[in-house]
C-alpha cells in the first residue's frame, strides 16, 4: 500500500512537472527523443531516491538535477562518440540543425554550441526560472560559479547571435566538458 | 540581448518546437510499467546477494524452523472477508466532510483542512484554512485535477496543492454550499442559491454560468430556489439532491440538465443508482424522466450514508444497541441482501450529539468521520489483499 502511496504522488508530480522537465531536457540535449527519455529516466530515478522527494517544495529542483546529470551523461557520452568517429565538423543535435528560420533557431543553434555547463546554467536560469541559489544547488556548484558561467555564456550567445553564421568555435575534441572548472 | 527577452525568446521558440514535437501521450504508462519492474529489479540484486550467504547457513536453520505446521500467520479480528477496523486517528478538531486523493485522506475541519496519511492512519498535515466550517457555514472538500478543494465561509473555495500542503488560491463563489466534487476536468461546487457552479482547475477561475437546479420534469421551478443537500459523481454525471423532492442529472459529456423525481441519491455505480431514505432502493439509471425500483433493501432505520467500494454496497448507520455506535452495512448488488454488519468500536459520541456521519471509500478501505468527536475509523476487508 505504501507503494500505492509512492505512486499516487508520483503521478501527481509527473502531471505538473513532465511537460515542464521534458523542454528544460530539450533546451539541454537539443533532441525531443532524448530529452523524452532522459525526462522519464529522471522519474525513474527520483522513484529510487524517494526519500530525496519527501521535501516535496525542493521537488522540481530535485528533479531538474537529475535531468541536468543525466543530460550531461548523455552528452558526454555522445561526444566521446563525435571523438572516436573523428568528426571532422561538429554539428548541432539534429532537432535545432535546420534551415534557418528565424532568431529561435539562431537561438537553440548558439544554445547547443555553449559547453554543457554554461547551457544548464542558461537553461536553468532563463527557462526553468530558477534563482542563483536554485541553480547552484541542481547543478552542485557554488552560486559564485553560476554567475560566472552564466555572464560567459551571455556573452557567448551574444557574440553568436550577432553573428550571421554559425560555426562553431571549437571541435568536439577541444570543447569545454562538465568537469572543467 | 537583455535578461528577460533571452529568457522570453527561449520559451517562445522552446514551445514552438514542442507544438511539432508533443509529448508522447502513453508517456505515464510507460513509466508505470517501468516501475511495476522496479520492484523486480531491487529484489534480484538482493537475491542474488542473499543467495549466496543463505545457502550456505540458512538451509540448516529453515530445515529447523519450518515444523509440519508452519509459522502461525497474523491475522486480523474477524472471519475473512469481513469488514474490520485498520485503524483510526483523533484529529485536533471538529471535522465533517472528506475527500480521498493523493495518498491521503483530507478533512475539513474549523479552520484546518487536515491531511492524513492513508495508510498509516497517522495525522500528516493541519493545514490552516480560514473560514471552513465556521458559523453556519459547513465546508465540502474534494480531491481531484491536481488540488484539494475546499469551500469557506459560504463566499469561496480554497485550492490546496496535495504535494506541498500550501492553499495555492482562494476563489471567489458566491453563497458557496459544503458540496464540492472533482469530475470530468472541472471542479463542481453547490450554492446556497439551488445553483451549481462551476471552477476551471488549471486557471482556478469560475467558468460558465451557474447551473440552476430543482427544475420539474417539465422544466417548471418548483416555487422557492431548492437547497442543494447533495452531489454524487457517477454514471457519467453529477447528481444533485434537492430538499423538494428531484434529482437533477447533469450530463458530464453534454452539460444536459435533467430532472427526476426522486429520493436522496446517495451513489450512484454497479449499474444503479442508490437511493436512501427509510430504505435503500436501487434504481436504474434514468435515461428518461421515469425509473424503475430494481429492489428495496431494509436497512437500519438510522441510515446516514452510503459508499460503493470492491463492487459492494456499504451503509453506514447509527445503532442504539446494546450501545450507541456507527455500523457498516455490506450489501451484495448480486442479490441485493445484507451480508454484514460491522460495529465500529469507539464511535459513539456525546449523548447530545448527531452530526452528519460519512464514509467515502479509497485505494485502502473504507473512510468513516464522526464529526462530534473528531474520530476518523479506517476499515478494511479482511483478506490477503489489505494492507
Amino acid at each position: 500500500m505504501e507503494r500505492e502511496q509512492r505512486r499516487q504522488v508520483l503521478a501527481a508530480l509527473y502531471a505538473r512537472h513532465y511537460a515542464d522537465l521534458r523542454r528544460s531536457a530539450f533546451a539541454l540535449t537539443g533532441d525531443w527523443g532524448l530529452a523524452e527519455d532522459l525526462t522519464q529516466e529522471a522519474f525513474v530515478r527520483a522513484w529510487r531516491s524517494w526519500d530525496h522527494l519527501r521535501h516535496e517544495q525542493s521537488a522540481r529542483a530535485y528533479l531538474h538535477a537529475i535531468v541536468v546529470n543525466l543530460a550531461r551523461t548523455s552528452l558526454q557520452r555522445q561526444l566521446r562518440e563525435l571523438r572516436l568517429r573523428a568528426a571532422a565538423e561538429w554539428s548541432a543535435p539534429a532537432a535545432v540543425v535546420g534551415p534557418h528560420t528565424g532568431d529561435g533557431i539562431d537561438l537553440l543553434r548558439a544554445l547547443a554550441r555553449l559547453p554543457v555547463r554554461k547551457r544548464a546554467c542558461v537553461v536553468l536560469r532563463f527557462y526553468a526560472d530558477f534563482s542563483e541559489a536554485e541553480t547552484a544547488a541542481a547543478l552542485g556548484v557554488s552560486v559564485g560559479t553560476v554567475k560566472s558561467q552564466t555572464a560567459k555564456a551571455l556573452r557567448s550567445l551574444r557574440k553568436w547571435m550577432d553573428d550571421d553564421e554559425l560555426v562553431p568555435e571549437r571541435s568536439p575534441a577541444t570543447r569545454e566538458t562538465w568537469h572543467e572548472a | 540581448m537583455r535578461h528577460e527577452q533571452l529568457a522570453e525568446t527561449l520559451k517562445l521558440v522552446i514551445k514552438r518546437e514542442e507544438a511539432k514535437n508533443p509529448p508522447r501521450p502513453d508517456g505515464w504508462a510507460s513509466l508505470e510499467r517501468r516501475l511495476r519492474r522496479e520492484p523486480w529489479r531491487r529484489a534480484t540484486i538482493a537475491v542474488a546477494a542473499a543467495c549466496s550467504v543463505a545457502v550456505i547457513i540458512a538451509i540448516p536453520a529453515l530445515l529447523h524452523v519450518i515444523g509440519p505446521s508452519g509459522p502461525a500467520s497474523k491475522s486480523l479480528h474477524g472471519s475473512p472477508g469481513e469488514l474490520v477496523v485498520l485503524g483510526a486517528a483523533r484529529l485536533p478538531g471538529e471535522s465533517a466532510r472528506m475527500a480521498v486523493g493523493y495518498g491521503a485522506v483530507w478533512i475539513a475541519g474549523t479552520g484546518k483542512t487536515y491531511e492524513v496519511d492513508q495508510v498509516t492512519d497517522q495525522l500528516l498535515r493541519s493545514i490552516t484554512t480560514p473560514g471552513t466550517n465556521r458559523g453556519g457555514c459547513q465546508s465540502g472538500v474534494a480531491a481531484g485535477s491536481g488540488a484539494v478543494w475546499v469551500t469557506h465561509d459560504c463566499r469561496g473555495v480554497y485550492r490546496i496543492d496535495p504535494v506541498t500542503g500550501q492553499v495555492t488560491a482562494s476563489i471567489t463563489v458566491l453563497r458557496a454550499a459544503d458540496m464540492i466534487v472533482a469530475a470530468h476536468g472541472l471542479i463542481w461546487t453547490a450554492t446556497l442559491n439551488g445553483e451549481i457552479v462551476r471552477i476551471n482547475p488549471k486557471t482556478g477561475t469560475v467558468t460558465g454560468q451557474p447551473i440552476p437546479i430543482g427544475y420539474d420534469v417539465l422544466g417548471r421551478r418548483a416555487g422557492a430556489p431548492p437547497s442543494i443537500v447533495g452531489i454524487v459523481s457517477g454514471a457519467g454525471a453529477l447528481w444533485i439532491d434537492t430538499s423538494i423532492g428531484f434529482v437533477g442529472r447533469i450530463d458530464l459529456a453534454t452539460g444536459r440538465v435533467a430532472s427526476f423525481k426522486l429520493g436522496d441519491v446517495s451513489a450512484v455505480g454497479i449499474g444503479s443508482a442508490w437511493v436512501l431514505g427509510s430504505e435503500l432502493i436501487r434504481t436504474d439509471l434514468p435515461p428518461s424522466s421515469s425509473v424503475g425500483i430494481d429492489a428495496t433493501v431494509n436497512t437500519r432505520p438510522l441510515s446516514a450514508n452510503v459508499s460503493l467500494w470492491r463492487g459492494q454496497v456499504w451503509v453506514l448507520a447509527w445503532v442504539s444497541t446494546p450501545h450507541r455506535a456507527l455500523s457498516v452495512q455490506r450489501i451484495d448488488p448480486a442479490d441485493n441482501n445484507l451480508h454484514g454488519d460491522t460495529l465500529i468500536p469507539g464511535s459513539a459520541p456525546p449523548a447530545s450529539a448527531s452530526g452528519p456521519v460519512s464514509v467515502t471509500a479509497g485505494p485502502t478501505g473504507l473512510w468513516v468521520v464522526e464529526p462530534s468527536t473528531g474520530m476518523l475509523f479506517h476499515l478494511g476487508v479482511n483478506d490477503a489483499h489489505q494492507r
